[in-house]
C-alpha cells in the first residue's frame, strides 16, 4: 500500500464512512426530487423544446433560414458544434489521462464529467448533421455500399475524419462510462425497496453480482478502455483541427492548430464541470467528496490549458506577422481590430487575462469566484471559436466578397435548444445515477484519510499544509523511519465499516 | 533502510573518463580542421547542434522541477537532485553560444556561417527578410540570448540553493518558495524557450515559418531529459548508490519517455501532414529540401528511431521495468534525439558538405563529456536525496 504524505490534502472530508459514501450517493436517487430540480428541469425542458421548434423549422424551410452567405459558409453552426465537442473533452480527459497520471481526485469527479461528455458530444453531433440540410440523407456520411457508383464519402477530407473519430470517441466514452456505472447501480438495485425499482436497477447493471470474476473482469475493462480513450481524446479535437487547417484560409491554416484546440478543449471542459460541480456539490450536498481541493485541482488545469491557449495566441499572431505572408497578417490584423473587433477582445479577456486570477490561492479555493470565472471561460471558449471561424471567413480574398454574418433567430435557437438539451440530460442522470463514482471513492478512503493529522484540515475551506506539518511533527529528524507506520493507519479513527455489498 | 544521507563520490576514475572524452572530442574536431577543410558553416553547424542537444536536457530539467512542485508530484521527490545536478550545465551552453557571437567578427563564421539573415546585402535585396529585420537581426539575436540565459540560469539556481537550504532548515518555507519560483519560471519558460527554438533552429531557414515548431523541438528535449534522467539513476544503482530508488521509479520515468515520444510523433505530424496537405509555397520548401535525396532515409529514420522503435521497445509493462533494456531503449532514445535535430540544422547550413564525421562525432563528445562531468560534479556536492522534502515519503515508498 502507498504512503500519503501528511501535507497532502485529504480527497474525502468530514464524518465519513463507507456506509455514509453509500448513503450520500445513492440517496438522492431514493428521495423525490426537490423543487430546485423541478425548476431547474422546467427550465432545461423549455429551452430543448424551443430547441425542437427551430430545428423543425430549419428542416422544413431550409438552411435559408440561417444567416450564412456564399462568404461566410460556417457560422453559429459550426462554432457551436466545436464549442460542445470541447466541452465533451474533460471527462475523458478525467477517466482516461489523470487516471495514467495517478491523480486520485478524479475519483469524486469522474462519473458526472463522463456524463457531461456524452451529453455534449450529443449536441455537438446535431450541427454538422443539421448543417447538412437534407437530414435524412445523413447516412451519406458512412462508407455504406451503394449501388450509384462508388462510395459517397471523400475520404481526402478532414471532415469525414471527423465523423470516424466523433463516433469513436462517442462509443467509447459511453462504454466507458457504463461500465464505470455498473457496480454502483448494482449498489442502488441492492437498496430498494419496491420490486419494480430493484427489476429496472437490476436491468441497468446487467444483473451485477459483485463476484470476484465480476470485478477482475471490471478491472481489466476499465484499464484497456483507458488505454483506448487517451489516444481517443487527443485525436478527436486533433481532427477537429484538421477541419480548418487543412485549408489554405489565413487564419486557419497553421500548424500548432492540433495542441492548441487539444488544450482549447480541456480548458473549455473542465470549466464546465466546474459550473456543473460548483452547484451540484451544494444542492446534492456532496460538498465531503467534491471538496475545495478538488475545486482547486480543476482550476489548476484551467490555468495551465488556458495559459496553453494564450501562448498559441501569442505564436499565432507573432508568426503571422514573421511569416511575411500578407494574406496572414491581414487576418489577424483584421482580428483585433476590424468589424469583429469585439468578439476578439472578448475571447482574450475571458480566455486569456481572467483565468490568471486562479494564480492565486484564495481564488481558485472560493467556490464563488470559480463560479463566476467558469462562466468565463465557457463565454471566452464560444468566442474563440467564432472568432476562428466567422472572422477568417469574413474578409475574402476579393474585397468585392467581403461580408458580414449575423445569426437569424432560428440559429440561436438552436444553440438554446442544444443547451436545454444538455441540461435535460443531466438533471436526468443527476436524479437516476449515482452521480459519483461509490466504488472508486470506497477505495481511496482509507488511504486518503489515514495518517493525517484531523487538526490540520478542519474546518472544511481551510485546509492548511503547513499545520498538518506541523502536526504530524515532520520536523522531527526520525520522522521518516517512524512514519513508515502510517500507512497501517490508526485504527481506532475508523468507524465501523459496513459490509461492502457494491 | 540505508540512510539517506548519501552523497555520490566521484572519483578520479569517473572524473578522467568525462575528461577524457571532452579531449578526445576536441582532439577530433583539431583533426576535422584538417580533414573538413574549409567546411566552416558544417563547423558551426555542428558547435550549434551539439551545444543545444546538452542544453535542452538542462534547461527542459528545470522545467521538469517547476512542474513537479505545481503538480505537488509525490513520487519524483526522491529523484529531484539529479534534474537539479543537470541543471547546472546550463552557463556552458550560454559560453557555447557567446563564442558563436565572438566568432561573429569574422565573416564566415559564428552567426554568419548559420544564419543568412545576418549577411545585410541579403536581407536588403529580399523583401520577406526585410520585413523580419526588426525580429531576425543580429543585435536583437544576442540581447535575447543573453536574456534567455539570464532567466535560466537564475531561476536554476534558485532551485538548487532552495533545495539544499531545506536540507539544513527543514520546514516547509522553502517548499513553499520553490513552489513560487515554479509558478513564475514555467510560463516564462515557455515563452523564451518557444523564442529559443524560433531564434537557434528555426531562423536557420528565414523563410520558413511553422508554429508548432518549438512544440516540437520541446518534445524532443523532454524525451531527453527523461531518458538522460532514467540512464543516470541505473548507473548510480549499478553503482550502489540510491538503492531506495525502485523499478517504480524508472517504470514512471519509463511511461514520460513512452508518451512524450509519442507526443513528440504528434507534433511531427501535425507539422508535416498540415504543410504536406495545405502544399502552400511559402511552407513546403522544408520539406522538399528533406524529402527528397540522400536526406529521405535520415527523414525516415528518424520517424523510424524516434517513434516506432519507443512505441514498440516500451509498451510492455516490463519494458520499462528492466534496467538493462531501458538503457539500450534510451542509447537508441538518444541517437533519435540527435539525429531529430540534426535534420533540422544541417539541411540549410552544411548543405552538401553534411555527413557523418569528425566534427559530428567531436562536437558530441566534447559537449557530451563536459555535460557528463558537470552532472556528476554537482550530484557529489549534494546529497543525493532531498533528506527535509515534504513529500520524500512518498517518494521512498512509491509503487506503481
Amino acid at each position: 500500500m502507498s504512503i500519503e504524505s501528511p501535507i497532502r490534502e485529504p480527497l474525502i472530508f468530514g464524518d465519513v464512512n463507507l456506509h455514509t459514501i453509500t448513503e450520500d450517493v445513492c440517496g438522492p436517487t431514493e428521495h423525490k426530487p426537490t423543487k430546485a430540480w423541478w425548476f431547474g428541469f422546467t427550465i432545461a425542458c423549455c429551452g430543448f423544446a424551443f430547441g425542437i421548434f427551430c430545428f423543425t423549422w430549419e428542416v422544413m424551410f431550409g438552411i435559408g433560414t440561417w444567416g450564412l452567405n456564399k462568404t461566410i459558409g460556417w457560422g453559429f453552426d459550426i462554432t457551436n458544434f466545436v464549442w460542445w465537442i470541447g466541452i465533451g473533452h474533460a471527462g475523458t480527459l478525467i477517466s482516461a489521462i489523470l487516471l495514467l497520471f495517478r491523480q486520485e481526485w478524479r475519483n469524486s469527479i469522474n462519473r458526472s464529467a463522463e456524463a457531461m461528455t456524452i451529453f455534449a458530444v450529443m449536441c455537438a453531433g446535431m450541427f454538422p448533421i443539421f448543417h447538412m440540410g437534407r437530414v435524412w440523407n445523413a447516412h451519406m456520411f458512412l462508407p455504406l455500399p451503394n449501388d450509384f457508383g462508388p462510395l459517397w464519402p471523400n475520404f481526402n477530407s478532414p471532415l469525414l475524419w471527423d465523423v470516424f473519430a466523433i463516433s469513436t470517441y462517442f462509443t467509447v466514452s459511453l462504454v466507458f462510462w457504463y461500465t464505470g456505472l455498473l457496480p454502483d447501480l448494482a449498489s442502488i438495485r441492492d437498496r430498494a425497496t419496491t420490486k419494480m425499482r430493484w427489476s429496472i436497477y437490476n436491468f441497468l447493471s446487467f444483473g451485477w453480482t459483485g463476484s470476484v470474476r465480476h470485478w477482475n473482469r471490471f478491472e481489466l475493462v476499465s484499464l484497456i478502455l483507458a488505454g483506448i480513450s487517451t489516444p481517443l481524446v487527443l485525436s478527436v479535437h486533433t481532427i477537429v483541427s484538421f477541419d480548418f487547417a487543412t485549408s489554405v484560409i489565413p487564419g486557419w491554416h497553421t500548424t500548432i492548430f492540433p495542441p492548441y484546440f487539444v488544450a482549447g478543449a480541456i480548458f473549455s471542459g473542465f470549466a464546465m464541470v466546474h459550473t456543473l460541480l460548483v452547484v451540484a456539490r451544494v444542492t446534492m450536498k456532496l460538498e465531503n467528496y467534491i471538496t475545495i481541493g478538488h475545486l482547486e485541482a480543476m482550476a489548476k488545469i484551467i490555468t495551465l490549458t488556458g495559459s496553453m491557449v494564450g501562448i498559441a495566441y501569442g505564436t499565432e499572431f507573432f508568426m503571422a506577422w514573421y511569416s511575411g505572408y500578407k494574406y496572414e497578417q491581414f487576418a489577424f490584423i483584421n482580428r483585433a481590430f476590424g468589424p469583429y473587433w469585439w468578439a476578439y477582445w472578448s475571447m482574450i479577456t475571458c480566455n486569456v487575462i481572467t483565468p490568471q486570477l486562479f494564480w492565486f490561492r484564495k481564488i481558485r479555493r472560493s467556490p464563488v469566484a470559480i463560479f463566476i470565472l467558469s462562466i468565463f471561460v465557457n463565454i471566452g471558449m464560444w468566442f474563440e471559436r467564432f472568432v476562428i471561424i466567422v472572422i477568417s471567413l469574413h474578409r475574402d480574398f476579393l474585397p468585392s466578397s467581403w461580408a458580414m454574418y449575423v445569426p437569424t433567430w432560428v440559429e440561436a435557437g438552436m444553440f438554446i435548444g442544444t443547451i436545454g438539451f444538455f441540461f435535460w440530460w443531466f438533471f436526468l442522470f443527476a436524479k437516476f445515477f449515482p452521480v459519483i463514482a461509490m466504488a472508486e471513492v470506497k477505495m481511496i478512503w482509507k488511504k486518503t484519510t489515514t495518517g493525517k493529522p484531523a487538526g490540520a484540515f478542519l474546518p472544511l475551506q481551510d485546509y492548511d499544509p503547513d499545520k498538518a506539518y506541523q502536526l504530524a511533527d515532520m520536523n522531527n529528524p526520525n520522522y521518516l523511519d517512524s512514519a513508515g507506520g502510517h500507512d497501517h493507519g490508526h485504527s481506532e479513527h475508523h468507524h465501523t465499516e459496513e459490509p461492502i455489498t457494491h | 533502510m540505508e540512510s539517506l544521507n548519501q552523497k555520490f563520490t566521484f572519483t578520479s576514475k569517473t572524473r578522467n573518463l568525462f575528461i577524457g572524452i571532452s579531449v578526445v572530442g576536441l582532439v577530433l574536431i583539431l583533426a576535422g580542421l584538417v580533414v573538413h577543410k574549409d567546411q566552416y558553416a558544417r563547423f558551426w553547424a555542428n558547435f550549434l547542434l551539439s551545444n543545444f542537444y546538452f542544453f535542452a536536457f538542462s534547461i527542459v530539467a528545470v522545467s521538469f522541477l517547476a512542474i513537479q512542485y505545481l503538480a505537488h508530484a509525490g513520487w519524483s521527490a526522491g529523484i529531484k537532485r539529479i534534474p537539479e545536478a543537470m541543471s547546472t550545465y546550463l552557463p556552458i551552453p550560454f559560453i557555447g553560444f557567446l563564442i558563436i557571437i565572438g566568432a561573429s567578427f569574422m565573416h564566415g563564421h559564428g552567426m554568419t556561417a548559420l544564419y543568412e539573415w545576418t549577411h545585410e546585402s541579403i536581407v536588403k535585396a529580399d523583401p520577406v527578410l526585410t520585413g523580419k529585420s526588426p525580429y531576425l537581426n543580429s543585435t536583437f539575436w544576442i540581447i535575447r540570448v543573453f536574456v534567455y540565459f539570464a532567466i535560466w540560469i537564475l531561476c536554476a539556481r534558485a532551485y538548487r540553493a532552495y533545495s539544499r537550504k531545506e536540507d539544513e532548515v527543514g520546514g516547509m518555507e522553502y517548499y513553499h518558495k520553490q513552489v513560487k519560483l515554479s509558478a513564475g519560471f514555467l510560463p516564462a519558460f515557455g515563452v523564451t524557450f518557444c523564442l529559443a527554438a524560433f531564434d537557434w533552429f528555426m531562423s536557420i531557414q528565414p523563410h520558413w515559418y511553422s508554429t508548432i515548431f518549438a512544440v516540437n523541438v520541446w518534445a524532443s528535449a523532454f524525451v531527453g531529459f527523461m531518458t538522460v534522467t532514467n540512464i543516470t539513476i541505473i548507473l548510480l544503482k549499478k553503482n550502489n548508490y540510491m538503492q531506495w530508488v525502485s523499478e517504480n521509479h524508472m517504470h514512471d520515468l519509463g511511461k514520460f519517455m513512452f508518451a512524450f515520444s509519442v507526443f513528440w510523433t504528434y507534433t511531427w505530424l501535425s507539422q508535416f501532414l498540415l504543410i504536406w496537405y495545405a502544399n502552400l509555397p511559402e511552407e513546403t520548401p522544408y520539406y522538399l529540401a528533406r524529402m527528397w535525396g540522400n536526406w529521405k532515409y535520415l527523414f525516415f529514420l528518424n520517424l523510424f528511431l524516434n517513434f516506432a522503435c519507443p512505441f514498440l521497445m516500451f509498451m510492455m509493462r516490463d519494458a520499462k521495468r528492466t534496467p538493462n533494456w531501458i538503457l539500450f531503449v534510451g542509447a537508441v532514445l538518444l541517437m533519435a534525439k540527435y539525429l531529430d535535430w540534426y535534420i533540422i540544422v544541417m539541411p540549410f547550413t552544411a548543405g552538401h558538405t553534411s555527413g557523418f564525421g569528425l566534427y559530428e562525432i567531436g562536437f558530441y563528445m566534447f559537449f557530451g563529456g563536459m555535460f557528463c562531468y558537470s552532472l556528476a560534479y554537482s550530484l557529489s556536492k549534494a546529497n543525493l536525496v532531498p533528506t527535509k522534502h515534504p513529500y520524500l515519503i512518498e517518494s521512498l515508498h512509491h509503487e506503481v
